[in-house]
């Protein structure tokens, strides 16, 4: 790691805050516990009384400093008190491993919690909640300020409660999911946030970042079609895979060459796309006797195939997913680990069931969606704490509008970062690995083996089983001893192997023996999908000063490489005689290597500013909707609203069907009896002109309205607004997400294409508003009935789930 | 306006708004700081007699004909980026990184950079060589050429660096904004010399009846250019990833009338005229066939029908159109790409099978607007070309691909402003 310093002068600033508050502790400690808790009370009333942050934040910190000696005996370095200030400034502090980060975040969040409005600390897993809770949580619960935890399983009221604590320690997923559910809530009482204030991210490049291209789904259940995923995937495993002659070139094309193609099917691993050949469609339309496979009417065909071959051919097992229980399930790429009850969404993990040979779930639809990046924008101020966040460093400004700074480390980092070792076969790097791993066991260092995946896990330890060196594995298989294989893998000797579960957040403490004998070895046997993972890999030797080395085994063969630029150091290997178990550690593939990785990322980075550029007018649209949904679950009573959906639908009924100054009497009468309930007949309406039968046909639905008076219809009046909105809400992310999907294609009429996303999208929300308000005065009139004093409700109640 | 007024009620936009103004304002003064030592006056004087740098010195915003330092920046860049899309049919390598991402995009706006300076060099001392010595430069010597160069050089870097991020940091696209910028602001004194030339020292019933007569023209013109960018056909596109709400509307492929926009015209233009620039730059003085030819490839002579063999140049500009037209849709509307898209993300277009049915579909459609688009250049052009020979009126700049790019920009600005600000409409709200 460099040492050079990225931003000196807001550090030497910092730093002179460090001393002060360093100081101002010496005031502290003569002090009883109880006259601590006096002072922390006082500063709580302080802030609550309209001081600033600013001015109180030396005593703050020196109050958590103090407090934090007494109770866990850690006291904070200086370096870590500036950690401190930059989270309080809502920056990004890039803090190497081992460094004490869920110490440094202490200070900013008890000086945030001052002004009793909620703090959250978000962490990437559960198992780092509950730990920070307990380690951390004595520290502010000994200053008088009250800490909760929210996990995957905690129950509604546990969470309502959790919530209101000062300070909450939450995992992203849960968050992010609470704010959605929150935002789908049908009475106040169900609500368990309250409000986005100030949030501290741990591990803040996995969450803003590695996580941020998949957007959080609420989904609820769709319909059943396992019949058509089972029959496609068996079209589909009897197609034969085929090649093409060459990659997609316009000067050919205009020349008039096409490619040629053999066999059913093409796939394309870059664009994770299968592609029917001619000889394929003809195998479809035959098995399943069609006329013609494009026709309209074979939609589900065409999907269940596509579906198929992506699942038999792009959807890799013990690498995109495990399947545990007759379950599949997803495997988060840049943790390792299991994303609980997460599934793929489109019909790809029903596609996946069928090619598992588990139960097919049903379909799922969704009903609530939002992306991290949007969702973090949402607080007041939040801000991150990380080891590897400063290569991140413009993303995080452009789509966070966040500063990054570099926390130097309290002990120099003396790790010896090997250079990549690379061959050409995979065969040849893992006899590599494993001689590397006997050369180091033989002096008593313990190493950890990082993959990227559950099957090389799997492949390496079957090959050190072969070799006989006893070894212990760690993957999303595997994942029942966690913490005691980690607590194990510091002990001289010890060999790991680990996906990059062992990567982010684990903590390897060493013993005397192995220090001795160089620390902690860490070998990669594949390079991420970001330089940054590579890095969190490495992070894991050498922390607080402690000796270790790294290195990493790559092969020409990896899929990164393969993909995306392996070609050259493929000739090159070649070209200088290297046979397959020949490694070659030099600077020259060193770079060859970095740009591969480096148009990774750069794809990867394309991919979330489009995910970020659409969900932002997205965002735009779902802001207005909750907000107007908080403010009917909080207010007094809808009556407003409800007179505003009558008046609307009103008009819009009449607009819909006035053609040009002709109005369509009879398909209004229609439509008006069927929603208003109401037994109006032609005669009412004929000769009215168009303003005149808008206000007539609204002071017929007033009418009915005003009959309905009882003590109940305040609450079912708001009940079925929200329900309406729920309902035409989700209808309208569908219609968005059909949009984003084709969008694309009006780029080729020269014009700017999310202009036009932004344009389209709010033409459906018109749409929507109008479902909205028909929808509402439908429920008024069919679903609140009233009989004999006694009253019904009578509306489905959606089951939503995750 | 009041979508510009919601545009500047946030502060992302608000910003936005303010760098595409100023840069354009501040390139707008670079066009006329001057360039030390040359004889502006004397560059006038050659200007008169040119049509191809008429054309050249609006897209520049008069700056050409001042060489001021900003003489070259836009022209140049046009030209590059015409350079590098030829470039990139020739090299499959160049196209392969142009569809690379960011990254490729990046590398190959980069290129483009340099190109363009290398052209604004090459121009700039072509210029000082060819007229420095006959009265444009005060000094010609080495170190004044230099120094010249070295300004038309710096003036082009900026101007470009700061258009070029408009794309970024401002709305839009920056060298269309500048392009239609610098033709927008050249219309009163175009106006007036129209003035001058054709109402002046008449009765003032004529004059009026000259300008009423003028005004029509440019509203049937601009009507007519607002039809070719408008026009389109829908194709309609069937995606079985996802099934469609009830709300969507159908989703289609648009294939534009206006799909090889004015580059046909630009390189036809280049062409015919590439003879005389050529014996320009030798400094050659052409007779007999070759001065024939020459005045048969001369846009002012086609509509005089002074010899019986000018039609035959305009003839072979039409040939050139076509040829050009087909040529230019392709490189924006490649059938094979978008069917090989199409086939990737699962699209199809309904009753026609994926593959070579799609391309051959795709390119029938491609082919007809061409002619189209081809038809409705011919009419945009040449038509005022005519007029204005008949007339005998040379300074009425801002008719023909002119105008084609002033309506394009506009309704791309438009779309975007309009967009940026939509959320803000009050009719999008749920409740009031």
């Amino acid at each position: 790691m460099s040492t050079k310093q990225h931003n000196p002068i807001w550090l030497k600033r910092s730093l002179l805050t460090a001393n002060k508050i360093i100081k101002k502790q010496k005031d502290f400690q003569s002090k009883t516990d109880n006259e601590l808790k006096n002072i922390s009370a006082m500063l709580k009333e302080r802030v609550q009384n309209g001081e600033k942050l600013n001015t109180v934040l030396v005593e703050a910190f020196a109050l958590v400093r103090e407090a934090s000696k007494r109770v866990t005996g850690l006291e904070h370095y200086p370096v870590q008190i500036v950690g401190g200030i930059a989270l309080h400034e809502g920056k990004i502090a890039e803090l190497k491993t081992g460094e004490g980060k869920t110490l440094v975040s202490t200070m900013p969040v008890y000086l945030n919690a001052l002004e009793g409005k909620g703090v959250h600390i978000v962490t990437v897993n559960d198992y780092l909640a509950g730990r920070d809770a307990e380690l951390m949580g004595k520290i502010h619960e000994f200053l008088g300020l009250t800490v909760g935890v929210v996990l995957s399983g905690t129950s509604k009221e546990e969470k309502q409660k959790a919530y209101a604590c000062d300070i909450t320690y939450v995992t992203n997923t849960e968050l992010g999911f609470d704010y959605l559910r929150d935002n789908m809530a049908k009475n106040s009482g169900e609500v368990v946030q309250r409000g986005l204030h100030y949030a501290v991210i741990d591990e803040v490049d996995s969450i803003l970042i590695d996580e941020a291209r998949t957007p959080l789904i609420i989904s609820g259940e769709g319909e059943d079609a396992s019949k058509l995923y089972l029959a496609c995937d068996q079209v589909a495993k009897g197609l034969k895979k085929g090649t093409i002659s060459r990659e997609f070139n316009k000067m050919e094309a205009i020349v008039g060459e096409t490619p040629e193609e053999t066999g059913d099917y093409i796939v394309h691993e870059k664009e994770k796309t299968v592609t029917l050949t001619a000889a394929g469609v003809e195998k479809v339309e035959r098995y399943f006797g069609l006329q013609q496979y494009s026709d309209r009417r074979n939609l589900n065909i065409q999907h269940g195939m596509d579906l198929a071959l992506r699942a038999n051919n792009i959807m890799k097992k013990d690498i995109d997913y495990v399947v545990r229980n007759g379950k599949v399930l997803i495997v988060d790429v840049s943790t390792g680990r299991i994303m609980e009850g997460r599934q793929y969404s489109d019909g790809l993990h029903q596609a996946i069931e069928a090619k598992e040979g588990v139960e097919i779930q049903r379909e799922t639809q969704t009903i609530a969606m939002t992306t991290y990046q949007n969702f973090f924008n949402k607080y007041e101020k939040f801000s991150g704490m990380t080891g590897t966040g400063y290569s991140e460093k413009k993303e995080f400004k452009n789509t966070y509008h966040l500063d990054t700074v570099v926390i130097p480390t309290n002990k120099p980092v003396i790790r010896i970062d090997h250079p990549d070792v690379v061959y050409l076969t995979k065969e040849g790097k893992y006899k590599g690995i494993i001689q590397e791993i006997l050369k180091s066991i033989r002096k008593g260092q313990p190493v950890l083996v990082g993959t990227t995946s559950v099957e090389t896990s799997e492949e390496l330890s079957y090959l050190l089983k072969k070799e006989w060196i006893s070894h212990q594995l760690l993957n999303a298989k595997q994942d029942a001893h966690e913490a005691e294989i980690i607590a194990k893998a510091g002990i001289h000797g010890t060999v790991t192997i680990a996906t990059n579960m062992a990567g982010r957040g684990t903590d390897i403490i060493l013993d005397e023996e192995a220090k001795q004998a160089g620390g902690l070895k860490v070998i990669g046997s594949e390079r991420h999908e970001a330089i940054r993972i590579d890095d969190q890999l490495r992070g894991r030797s050498g922390r607080q000063g402690d000796p270790g080395e790294s290195v990493f085994y790559l092969s020409t063969e990896d899929n990164m490489l393969r993909l995306h630029g392996a070609d050259r150091i493929r000739k090159m290997l070649q070209a200088g005689g290297y046979s397959d178990e020949e490694p070659l550690q030099d600077k020259t593939f060193a770079a060859a290597v970095l740009k591969a990785q480096k148009k990774v990322e750069d794809i990867n980075f394309a991919s979330r500013k489009n995910v970020l550029e659409y969900d932002r007018i997205n965002d735009k649209q779902r802001e207005m909707v909750y907000q107007e949904r908080r403010k009917i679950l909080s207010g007094e009573d809808v009556q407003d609203e409800i007179l505003q959906c009558i008046d609307h639908y009103c008009r819009d009924l009449v607009e819909a069907y006035t053609k040009k100054k002709n109005i369509d009497y009879q398909r209004i009468l229609k439509e008006f009896r069927k929603t208003v309930n109401s037994d109006l007949t032609i005669e009412h309406l004929e000769n009215l002109k168009k303003k005149e039968l808008i206000r007539f046909l609204r002071e017929n639905t007033l009418c009915r309205y005003r009959k309905m008076e009882n003590e109940y219809i305040r609450e079912w009046e708001r009940f079925a607004l929200l329900q309406s909105i729920d309902a035409a809400w989700k209808e309208q992310l569908r219609a968005l997400e059909f949009l984003k999907q084709n969008i694309w294609y009006l780029g080729y009429g020269q014009v700017d294409v999310k202009s036009c996303y932004a344009e389209e999208a709010f033409k459906l929300f018109a749409l929507m508003q109008e479902n909205i308000y028909r929808m509402t005065v439908y429920a008024i009139f069919h679903y609140i009935i009233v009989k004999n004093g006694e009253d019904k409700l009578n509306m489905e109640k959606e089951e939503a789930e995750e | 306006m009041r979508t510009l007024s919601h545009l500047l009620k946030e502060k992302d936009t608000r910003m936005k708004f303010l760098y595409t103004v100023l840069v354009l304002l501040l390139v707008r003064f670079l066009g006329s700081v001057p360039v030390y030592g040359i004889d502006a006056a004397y560059l006038q004087f050659l200007f008169q007699d040119s049509n191809a740098l008429d054309f050249i010195d609006l897209m520049s915003g008069g700056s050409m004909a001042q060489l001021s330092i900003a003489a070259f920046g836009i022209s140049s860049y046009i030209s590059a980026s015409i350079l590098l899309q030829l470039m990139q049919v020739l090299f499959p390598k160049l196209e392969k990184m142009g569809r690379e991402g960011t990254i490729g995009r990046k590398r190959i706006e980069r290129i483009t950079f340099t190109v363009a300076l290398v052209i604004t060099a090459i121009s700039g001392f072509g210029i000082c060589r060819t007229y420095g010595s006959a009265g444009l430069m005060d000094h010609y010597d080495k170190l004044h050429i230099l120094l010249a160069v070295g300004s038309w050089l710096l003036g082009s870097t900026v101007i470009l660096f700061l258009t070029l991020r408009i794309n970024e940091h401002g709305i839009g696209n920056g060298i269309s904004l500048l392009l239609t910028f610098n033709i927008l602001t050249r219309i009163p004194s175009s106006a007036l010399a129209y003035y001058e030339n054709v109402a002046g020292g008449k009765t003032i019933f004529k004059g009026i009846l000259a300008i009423a007569a003028m005004a029509a023209f440019i509203y049937l013109f601009y009507m007519i250019a607002i039809v070719l960018q408008k026009g389109v056909i829908k194709v309609p596109i069937r995606q079985f990833k996802k099934a469609e709400s009830i709300l969507n509307s159908e989703a289609f492929l648009p294939v534009n009338v206006n799909i090889a926009n004015v580059m046909p015209v630009i390189y036809a233009a280049t062409l015919v005229s590439f003879p005389q620039t050529l014996c320009t730059i030798l400094g050659f003085h052409p007779t007999g066939y070759v001065l024939k030819l020459i005045n048969t490839l001369d846009t002012s002579n086609w509509f005089t029908f002074e010899k019986w063999y000018y039609p035959f140049g305009l003839l072979f500009y039409l040939f050139a159109l076509f040829v050009f037209g087909f040529f230019s849709s392709e490189m924006n509307f490649c059938s094979e790409e978008v069917a090989d898209n199409m086939k990737k993300s699962g699209d199809l277009i309904p009753g026609i099978n994926p593959g070579t049915d799609t391309v051959d579909y795709l390119e029938k459609r491609r082919k007809q607007m061409s002619i189209l688009n081809v038809v409705f250049l011919i009419v945009l052009t040449l038509v005022p070309d005519f007029v204005c020979a008949r007339i005998g009126f040379t300074q009425f700049t801002f008719l023909g691909t002119s105008l084609i790019i002033v309506i394009n920009t506009l309704y791309d600005t438009a779309l975007r402003f309009h967009a940026a600000a939509i959320h803000k409409e009050k009719r999008y709200c749920l409740f009031l």
